[in-house]
């Protein structure tokens, strides 16, 4: 990465820009494919997603494939999906089961804990051949947080819990939930756009800002919910949270609410054990969640409904920004619910998530629009050549005023009092900017406030 | 002679649908459907045998709407300021390989293929072409033809264009 432009974006960080060039510089995106996706944790998928031995699906550290599978002893293990012999994909189908992956080129056989355990002729051909130095690559760190689970291709990264910082106290509390904590529902939705996948993390980066202008058709056409409108419900953006982008919480200030996100009773009657006072207290009033963790997966947690005349159920979904080019970003998002979840229930949950998130959800795909339109001039020799600098000062100073933050919090990280901040944004930006120069890790950005 | 006529009307029906979603008179396609209509695409994931009940999900579903969740999307898609249909994309429906599957009293199976070609904006190289099998109830409702079940199953695994049009 030449100096000069890291130089450009550091000042432009320094006032809370963000230059509109850099979000498809071919320059950069390459170096975004191996400075970021190359060295930080990567969100492969969910554990409850190859729930038996052999059970198996393909995902991407950046655009690179892998094979996400549980192997015979019951691990969850990762593989570069490359045969050890001439490089090619093994494992060419998008879901599955299977104990070993036999290469249709020259037969090289791997079972499911990556060991190479078939090489046709071998006596005659590869007879000096030691097959524990040739069986499947690993991404060399593979971790999980509530069954989360991440690979990182630095094997000097501190451990997934650590990076996660003051996030994963709150992850307790989403995903650890109930006592049996939350599981897949059904594939992934996949749908791409032309966007650079930035535009897509910084939606969850606490832009509130966004939501009366781009969702107003989907919200008045019925799909919202009148929880999260409800008059003593408060926004609360992190102005400080370690380990995320951003993360922002909504509460009701009108206790005793046993809101639990919407679950409710299903909430009150498995509530995990291992929760803190604290933690339930927050999720006994919370009444919606969302963050960004660094680099590109987002979580978000929000009362949906499938039609207006329904009632609004709690929709967990996860999201993945995955990078195809500098313009282009294939959306990924898994369903997820408690595992106590009834059967009736299961149908409606499914239904609330596709009407608004799904690949025809009417909530995000506004989203995408908007996405789509942030990066069309990017690439312009306009916003090069004189520099067009993007808008990111909500919350600071001389905007907004002095950071109002809520004292009586009971978790981790600051919290402000219902206050709209781009700090979150700001953050996502220098953690960006860390990451590719080295300077510092992404989790030691400070942005000014 | 009995046969031709219910393939001749179905034919009928499928043509003048397309043409009610092609000219964006979605209010219009709300009434060919029945009140109890469910309306449902599964995803479909690539496997390793061409077999539909292997590559398609029971949980997973692009859209599993009912009258009502189809009216709101009818409403949002005719709100002033939805965004995902600014500029609206240009669709043009093909409905071929008609087949009449069975049929009972009031009600007839149905199969078809459906192709779909988008042209957004103006960007040429932004045309898409959406294709699928449809398994359709039709049901006679007062003397015509309504749309009382559709099952979709798309070709596309993934997709490239946020699923904002009816098919």
């Amino acid at each position: 990465m030449t100096t000069s432009k890291m130089d450009q974006i550091s000042e432009s960080l320094s006032q809370g820009y963000f230059p509109q060039w850099a979000y498809s510089d071919e320059e950069l995106y390459n170096s975004e494919l191996e400075e970021i996706f190359g060295e930080t944790w990567c969100f492969i998928g969910h554990e409850t997603e190859i729930p038996d031995p052999g059970d198996y699906v393909r995902r991407y550290i950046g655009e690179d494939p892998f094979i996400f599978i549980r192997d015979e002893d019951g691990d969850v293990r990762v593989f570069f999906n490359s045969c050890r012999h001439r490089g090619a994909t093994l494992c060419q189908t998008e879901s599955g089961n299977a104990s070993h992956f036999r290469c249709s080129y020259h037969g090289w056989t791997f079972n499911n804990s990556g060991n190479l355990v078939g090489v046709p002729q071998k006596h005659e051909l590869y007879e000096g051949l030691d097959t524990e130095e040739w069986g499947l690559f690993e991404p060399p760190r593979v971790d999980s947080y509530r069954g989360l689970v991440f690979a990182s291709l630095n094997e000097d990264i501190p451990s997934l819990e650590t990076y996660l910082g003051d996030l994963a106290w709150y992850f307790d509390i989403v995903f650890g939930l109930t006592e049996e904590g939350m599981e897949v529902v059904g594939e992934p939705h996949r749908v791409s756009k032309e966007y650079n996948w930035k535009s897509g993390v910084e939606n969850s980066c606490s832009d509130n800002y966004h939501f009366v202008t781009t969702h107003q058709s989907a919200v008045e056409a019925g799909a919202g919910s009148e929880e999260v409108a409800a008059s003593d419900v408060k926004p609360h953006p992190f102005a400080h949270i370690s380990g995320a982008a951003q993360a922002s919480l909504y509460m009701r200030h009108d206790p005793p609410y046993d809101m639990f996100f919407g679950y409710t009773d299903l909430a009150s009657d498995n509530l995990n054990p291992e929760l803190s006072e604290e933690q339930i207290e927050i999720a006994r009033n919370a009444v919606f969640f969302n963050c960004a963790v660094f680099p590109n997966m987002t979580v978000v947690l929000m009362p949906a409904k499938a039609s207006p005349e329904k009632p609004a159920y709690p929709v967990l979904f996860v999201r993945l920004h995955k990078p195809l080019g500098e313009k282009e970003t294939e959306s990924w998002r898994w369903c997820m619910m408690p595992k106590e979840t009834p059967e009736e229930d299961r149908r409606d949950i499914t239904d609330a998530f596709m009407a608004s998130f799904g690949s025809s959800g009417i909530f995000v795909a506004d989203d995408q629009a908007a996405w789509e339109r942030v990066t069309q001039p990017t690439d312009s020799v306009f916003a090069d050549k004189f520099d067009v600098q993007l808008n990111y000062e909500v919350g600071k100073e001389e905007m907004s005023g002095d950071l109002d933050i809520y004292e009586e919090w009971p978790g981790p990280g600051e919290v402000t009092d219902g206050q709209m901040i781009d700090l979150g944004l700001r953050k996502f930006h220098k953690m960006w900017y860390n990451s590719l120069t080295g300077e510092a890790s992404p989790h030691e950005a400070e942005v000014p406030r | 002679m009995r046969d031709m006529e219910i393939y001749l009307e179905c034919r009928e029906f499928y043509t003048d649908e397309a043409a009610l979603l092609d000219n964006w008179e979605i209010d219009d396609w709300l009434d060919l459907l029945t009140d109890d209509v469910r309306y449902v695409a599964p995803l479909r994931e690539t496997k390793e045998r061409r077999d539909r009940a292997e590559e398609f999900s029971a949980e997973a579903f692009h859209f599993r709407d009912d009258k009502e969740s189809l009216e709101m999307r009818v409403q949002k898609a005719n709100h002033e300021y939805s965004w995902a249909h600014l500029p609206p994309v240009r669709d043009r429906r093909f409905v071929s390989n008609i087949k009449v599957l069975d049929q009972q009293e009031d009600e007839l199976q149905t199969r078809s293929n459906l192709l779909v070609r988008l042209s957004e904006r103006d960007i040429p190289e932004d045309t898409g072409v959406i294709t699928c099998e449809r398994f359709d109830t039709l049901r006679r409702v007062d003397g015509s033809l309504k749309i009382a079940d559709r099952e979709i199953f798309f070709d596309n695994t993934n997709f490239d264009f946020p699923l904002m049009i009816f098919f």
